[in-house]
């Protein structure tokens, strides 16, 4: 421990030198009736030595007292720069950075511009965040907690990477991303080739926990003979594999319950079982095309008996889903019928294109959340789906309803009569046009269970006059369920589903904004 | 309650208590299923046999005083009930530390020496929270640190961070956008009513054009969600000024005393939520573009009207 200033007072030393504070019952008392509690002789600090921390009886530092362990653990779970920060706080802090694991987060060093075009402060960029990435590392001794920086830095700079992570400062490390989040530079530009990552990457392998690979190549060389036993969450964004690469990959990871897997080329089909398995999400994106390599659009859960969460992250071409044994799959969604080619998704003896139910023999009753979206969404529609999903419980329509009257007490009599809703909450977007009324009046006027319809509307709208006016549109006095509740927001989020990491797939319901 | 009192058996006392001391002297009585939630007090119980009366109490470590006890004996009540749903446990740990950041503390230490380690980290990401952000002025004065470095030992770390040349045209270089982004600013602020104008009548103007169509919904901009940003729609914005003005060293320095990156805002002057929808209607646009394309390559197999521009039926 080194040596303090005279100027660091109350009982810091004694507090150090013991390794704990003195009862916290005494001082408590001593400090409401007396001033300053000092356990040493020396007198009450300067008036400029506490920057806040002065002379006042109940200022007592309570922080600095907790163990080396704790502080770490604190300073490990700030951002990278504000981690680095608390070198500078006191003295007592002024090692803690160094001895916590280490969090490195490009994203926090330096917030790229958004839509930047500026090939200049491009490249600037870049180099700066290089170069911090490069001192920190040389600065801290280890062990490594999580490392994240972009993508790209495997094809523009692979031996600074390789140099970065056989660095004993990210020893044990526990979180690997080549990742960049939302903002993602130079969008448009040829998408380069794909090479494997240094061999360092994998030695990590035995301890870590989240990892997500971008724009990089595993072909079977890479992947051969190495194991993940820690590994819980694999996300696999543009990147290419060989036929049976990434079925090795998967099934080097025991424990894995997320797997994200968006724009992966070189293979076709992907067949998966696993005892762990929660989550999957599945998408394509338009500007990752390669035209030369096949891209991934048929994924097959032979058997999941843990899958809760089936998700679709895009789909610029249409992923294919089976799903053969998924006995406690939960949430569906974003279904959507963007693409010419519809996507397939098949459960079982359910059979739908799109957003079109084909065929229907049995119906899959574990699922009770579900999200979709189309241009041209309507109400036959989704009381197709809904018959696909007799439980369904939670509703998303991200897409505004329009077109189709979707006159619902004649043509749906039937449906109406045999079948109960079990809906408790619908969330859509709403205009007050005659097609949305009659669409959420189905609901508020047959689903018995229904406790939440959520209107997400134009600022133009959000007043109490528009209100008033639709509860009287929508017929609430005759709703079926006593317990429904009309919520008018303004907060158009029109995103349809708010996964950006692997991470999120752990959320349970990745359909609700949280913002 | 006096000591006579709480000798007394009640009829629900079919449970057995546990009696915890702390460092002060004072004794409390706890529920045995509660207590046990505790790695350190379970120890005790199971292997010295302490606690179960109260004259063999068991005696708890320093710092955990009776406050942050009462506060530790909550947690566990609520938490070691099996039946409950992981929103309920998230919602009461939510609640559960919203206190004073001195009697987090406390609870945090607390925690820590009976080895309650859910607690620990819980009450470490709330202090994290509280740090995050601020500036270290401000966790001075929140903490009450003592600030009893030197201004060289302030600066030492953060030494070989400012004196890359790297890092400091980058510097330079935010300096010198975030001018000329001002400088848009003060003339994008008069026309802004203007644009925000012509958003909306294009946007109904779309949504005319679908419904005279028969079709149903371009009315509303659903998209997905996209980790990547877009280009903006270029009638927005103003073209940015040319590469013509000097880099100075000195004035861009002044803001790195406390760290090298400054936190750029180098915002176009549009308001976020108007941005991303500008960046998902590019983008929905170039996708609708793409599936055009690339039927009219194939021969399309589908009904003629999906070749016609932006329908989708």
């Amino acid at each position: 421990m080194e040596l303090l200033c005279p100027s660091a007072k109350r009982r810091r030393s004694e507090d150090l030198a013991a390794g704990e504070p003195p009862p916290r019952a005494t001082e408590a008392t001593e400090a409401a009736n007396l001033g300053p509690t000092t356990h040493s002789e020396e007198p009450p600090p300067p008036p400029d030595a506490g920057g806040g921390g002065g002379g006042g009886g109940g200022d007592v530092d309570r922080i600095s007292g907790l163990p080396d362990a704790v502080l770490g653990e604190i300073v490990s779970l700030l951002s990278t720069k504000e981690a680095g920060r608390t070198q500078i706080l006191a003295s007592r802090w002024r090692h803690v950075w160094l001895a916590s694991p280490l969090v490195i987060d490009g994203r926090d060093l330096c917030t790229k511009p958004k839509g930047l075009r500026d090939d200049k402060l491009f490249t600037a960029v870049n180099e700066a965040l290089a170069s911090a990435v490069s001192l920190i590392l040389s600065a801290h001794p280890g062990p490594g907690r999580r490392f994240c920086v972009p993508p790209h830095y495997l094809h523009d700079r692979p031996a600074t990477v390789d140099a970065w992570l056989s660095s004993p400062a990210l020893h044990n490390l526990q979180e690997l991303d080549f990742w960049e989040g939302k903002h993602m530079t130079h969008r448009y530009d040829r998408p380069y080739p794909l090479a494997p990552p240094p061999a360092s990457t994998f030695r990590f392998s035995a301890t870590l926990r989240v990892a997500t690979l971008s724009k990089c190549e595993l072909p079977d060389s890479s992947v051969e003979g190495i194991h993940f036993p820690h590994l819980k969450q694999l996300g696999l964004e543009n990147v290419s594999f060989s036929e049976g690469s990434l079925h090795t990959m998967i099934s080097s990871c025991p424990v894995l319950e997320c797997l994200l897997l968006n724009d992966i080329f070189g293979v076709g089909c992907l067949r998966i079982s696993s005892n762990t398995l929660r989550s999957i999400g599945v998408g394509t994106d338009s500007y990752c095309c390669r035209d030369n390599l096949q891209l991934l659009q048929e994924v097959i859960i032979v058997d999941a008996p843990c899958l809760e969460r089936s998700l679709c992250l895009g789909s610029f071409k249409p992923t294919n889903l089976t799903i053969i044994s998924a006995p406690k799959l939960e949430t569906l969604g974003c279904l959507d019928d963007d693409c010419f080619e519809r996507t397939r998704l098949v459960f079982g003896t359910i059979f739908i294109q799109g957003l079109k139910v084909v065929s229907l023999t049995t119906t899959l009753s574990s699922v009770k959340t579900l999200a979709v979206a189309s241009y041209s969404i309507n109400l036959d529609m989704v009381i197709e789906l809904m018959k696909c999903f007799p439980c369904l419980e939670n509703l998303y329509i991200k897409s505004y309803i329009s077109g189709e009257m979707n006159r619902w007490r004649r043509k749906h009599r039937d449906f109406i009569k045999s079948s109960y809703i079990h809906l408790k909450k619908i969330v859509l977007m709403y205009r007050g046009i005659r097609s949305q009324i009659n669409f959420a009046s189905f609901f508020l006027l047959n689903a018995r269970e229904l406790e939440l319809m959520r209107l997400k509307v134009g600022n133009t709208n959000y007043n109490e006059a528009f209100f008033a006016e639709q509860y009287g549109m929508l017929q609430m006095e005759k709703r079926a369920s006593r317990g429904a509740r009309l919520h008018f927001t303004n907060k158009t989020c029109t995103h349809r589903i708010h996964v950006n990491h692997v991470r999120d797939l752990s959320v349970a319901n990745p359909f609700e904004c949280t913002e | 309650m006096s000591e006579s009192e709480l000798a007394v058996i009640k009829p629900e006392a079919l449970k057995t208590y546990i009696w915890l001391q702390c460092f002060d002297g004072s004794i409390q009585q706890v529920e045995e299923e509660v207590a046990m939630f505790c790695p350190m007090i379970c120890r005790e119980i199971v292997k010295n046999g302490t606690g179960s009366s109260k004259n063999h109490a068991i005696a708890l470590p320093e710092r955990v005083n009776p406050a942050s006890l009462s506060l530790i004996l909550d947690y566990c009540r609520f938490h070691q009930v099996t039946g409950r749903s992981n929103k309920e446990r998230k919602s009461f740990d939510e609640k559960f530390v919203r206190i004073e950041t001195e009697k987090l503390c406390e609870l945090t230490s607390a925690a820590d020496s009976l080895q309650l380690k859910p607690l620990v980290d819980l009450t470490s990401r709330a202090l994290a929270r509280i740090i995050e952000g601020k500036t270290p002025e401000e966790i001075r004065d929140i903490f009450h640190l003592p600030d009893d470095l030197t201004e060289e030992e302030k600066l030492e770390p953060l030494k070989n961070i400012n004196d890359d040349p790297r890092i400091r045209l980058l510097n330079r270089l935010y300096a010198k956008k975030r001018k000329e982004l001002q400088e848009r600013h003060e003339r994008q602020k008069l026309k802004d009513v203007q644009v925000q104008k012509e958003q909306k009548d294009e946007r109904s103007l779309d949504e005319l054009l679908c419904f005279i169509n028969g079709d149903g919904g371009s009315g509303g901009r659903a998209t997905k969600s996209k980790k990547k940003n877009k280009r903006r729609k270029d009638h927005a914005k103003n073209p940015p000024k040319a590469d013509s003005e000097p880099l100075d060293a000195n004035p861009d320095m002044q803001d790195d005393a406390e760290y090298p990156f400054e936190d750029a805002d180098l915002d176009d002057g549009l308001d976020p939520a108007m941005k991303e929808e500008l960046d998902r209607e590019v983008e929905d646009f170039a996708r609708r573009l793409n599936s055009v394309w690339n039927e009219s390559h194939i021969g399309g197999n589908g009904p003629v009207q999906r070749f016609s521009g932006f329908n989708h039926r």
